[in-house]
């Protein structure tokens, strides 16, 4: 197997960037900083000493990302971590958000986020977030687009062009994940972020120049920044207006789009491994105030994580749907509904012997033999175990199958697809999920 | 190369499972149907390991007409899976697989969200599940 994700390839995609932007004169990798942050608790995290520079201001240097990672021992998993297991035959079993931990709805519906030194599962929406005060005619707008997205999506966002996030929706996280790279020195802070619509920086310059008065409107806009006792505020002009706010994603859900004319100030804070990011935001052309964001936080990430430069190919917009599920591409006809094929798939035949091996995190691998009959769609079997003789129901759909194997009263459901003499899935048992494969015998 | 399409088989997942919650990675469910599924069986042509998520190709030969007709599932980012560790060599190019995806909702034909891989030459599989659905 090859070797990923050394030191050796952080230090280089590093070393790539930051020569690409010609600004450094070291390398902040302060590694023994860097202690595994993602199992450990926000407010540990924040009571960790805050690194500072040599002429004393905090030093926000390190790679941040908000994501868990899961490393492989059952018993460590906790909600919300993307969770993989592998079999010994090579088999995976990958769960978004983490199934195992039973954590998986506040995996997918809240992110975890820091507050106060507090790790809070913020509910990814931000219904708890104050909306930007829009003019009336401006707020209509939003408001339509708002009510009738699905979720917090929707093909009008700039996010689904793969357009950077820009500032202040990325300022923490650059695209669509949460890493982030801040690199400093006495005359800039740079951040490195690793996606949307690619690996891209933005520059704060600390050097006390002002802005200049040619700039062409980008993404990240002109950046400038002293320091107010240990925060960092920093003032932002030359925005153009082709990102959007927020919108679910990353704050509230009406907070879209806004002008040219945006002006944004900052406000950073690093408190031992946390890092807090204020901002207030006007907009004279459809703002009626200026809107003082919701606080956000990040911390460093774990020791063995490292930037991931990868592009971004927009392939969701065509596909998002209304809150009707009504596409917003007409392109798709009754006749390329796969639904209609569905009814017309005939159950795939299971009957027989089956040889079950499940590969338990757990308790490794077990063996089961199910006997099954079939009726249609419907499944029944027995199920010889280490437990007893236990039984199978179930029903397919095509070659899918959902069932579930009572064991007095325990359900294990079963999950998989059924090809010939083949069934590949899961099963759940208690709070954890295993990849189970079968052969028919017979 | 041998590559077949077996059918293409739908399914309706409802009853045994308590009502679930919603699955909210930010554009899933406004794209894919989390109870329908459907398999195919083809030759794994490609991965873009790109953001904002990877897609999977495979070519899929039509019984019927005898034509060759590529098929896409979507799945979770580069990054996600990567931090995770499932690698871009767990796609394993030229092989002949059996795929199993969730339908999109906007009808697309040939375009789902990547559930299974299953390897026919050594019957390894890839599972891939969203939060405990």
């Amino acid at each position: 197997m090859k070797t990923r994700g050394t030191n050796g390839r952080l230090i280089e995609s590093i070393l790539v960037a930051a020569c690409c932007i010609g600004l450094l004169s070291q390398l902040p990798i302060p590694a023994a900083a860097q202690a595994g942050q993602s199992a450990v608790s926000a407010a540990a995290a924040a009571s960790k000493p805050t690194p500072r520079t040599p002429d004393g201001h905090p030093d926000f240097s390190g790679f941040y990302n908000l994501v868990d990672i899961y490393h492989g021992d059952p018993k460590e998993e906790k909600p919300g971590q993307h969770v993989v297991n592998r079999a010994e035959n090579g088999s995976v079993f990958f769960d978004y958000g983490g199934a195992n931990g039973g954590g998986g709805e506040e995996g997918n519906t809240r992110v975890r986020q820091t507050q106060n030194g507090k790790v809070n599962m913020l509910d990814r929406t931000c219904v708890s977030c104050e909306n930007p005060p829009y003019k009336p005619e401006y707020m209509a707008k939003v408001k339509a687009i708002g009510d009738a997205m699905y979720g917090d999506a929707s093909p009008l966002d700039p996010q689904y062009d793969c357009k950077p996030y820009g500032v202040p929706r990325g300022s923490l996280r650059g695209g669509g994940g949460y890493a982030m790279q801040i690199v400093q020195n006495a005359q800039v802070m740079a951040f490195l972020y690793e996606d949307r619509p690619g690996p891209y920086f933005r520059i704060v310059y600390l050097d006390g120049r002002g802005h200049p008065d040619d700039f062409d409107p980008s993404y990240v806009g002109h950046s400038i920044g002293h320091w107010e006792g240990d925060t960092l505020v920093v003032d932002v002009v030359g925005l153009n207006d082709d990102t959007w706010l927020g919108s679910g994603t990353i704050g509230p859900k009406y907070a879209m789009m806004h002008s040219d004319k945006m002006h944004v100030v900052e406000r950073w804070t690093r408190t031992g491994n946390v890092v807090t990011y204020e901002a207030t935001v006007d907009d004279p052309v459809m703002f009626t105030k200026p809107w003082v964001m919701t606080p956000r936080q990040t911390q460093l990430a774990a020791a063995d994580d490292y930037i991931r430069p990868t592009m971004c190919i927009p392939f969701d917009k065509t596909h998002l749907v209304n809150k009707e599920n009504v596409p917003y591409n007409k392109m798709a006809t009754a006749s390329d509904d796969r639904s209609d094929v569905a009814a017309a798939a005939p159950a795939a035949n299971m009957v027989g012997s089956w040889n079950v091996t499940i590969h338990s995190t757990i308790e490794g691998i077990l063996t089961e033999q199910w006997t099954v009959k079939q009726d249609g769609d419907k499944i029944t079997g027995t199920v010889k175990s280490k437990n007893g003789d236990l039984t199978l129901e179930g029903s397919l759909n095509g070659a899918i199958l959902l069932g579930a194997i009572t064991d007095g009263d325990k359900k294990y459901v079963v999950r998989g697809t059924a090809v010939e003499n083949d069934f590949d899935g899961t099963i759940r048992m208690g709070k954890n999920e295993f990849l189970l494969s079968a052969k028919r015998s017979k | 190369m041998r590559h077949r399409c077996h059918a293409v088989l739908v399914a309706l997942f409802s009853m045994l499972l308590a009502a679930l919650p919603a699955l909210a990675h930010h554009s899933f469910t406004a794209e894919f149907n989390p109870d329908k599924e459907f398999t195919f069986t083809g030759v794994l042509t490609k991965v873009d390991w790109v953001n904002p998520h990877t897609a999977t190709w495979i070519d899929v030969k039509d019984e019927k007409t005898g034509q060759v007709e590529t098929w896409g599932c979507q799945g979770n980012p580069p990054g996600t899976y990567s931090r995770a560790g499932v690698h871009r060599e767990d796609w394993r190019i030229g092989e002949v697989v059996t795929v199993t995806c969730l339908v999109a909702k906007d009808g697309s034909k040939r375009w789902g969200f990547l559930k299974q891989i299953k390897y026919h030459s050594d019957g390894h599989v890839l599972v891939f599940r969203q939060g405990g659905e």
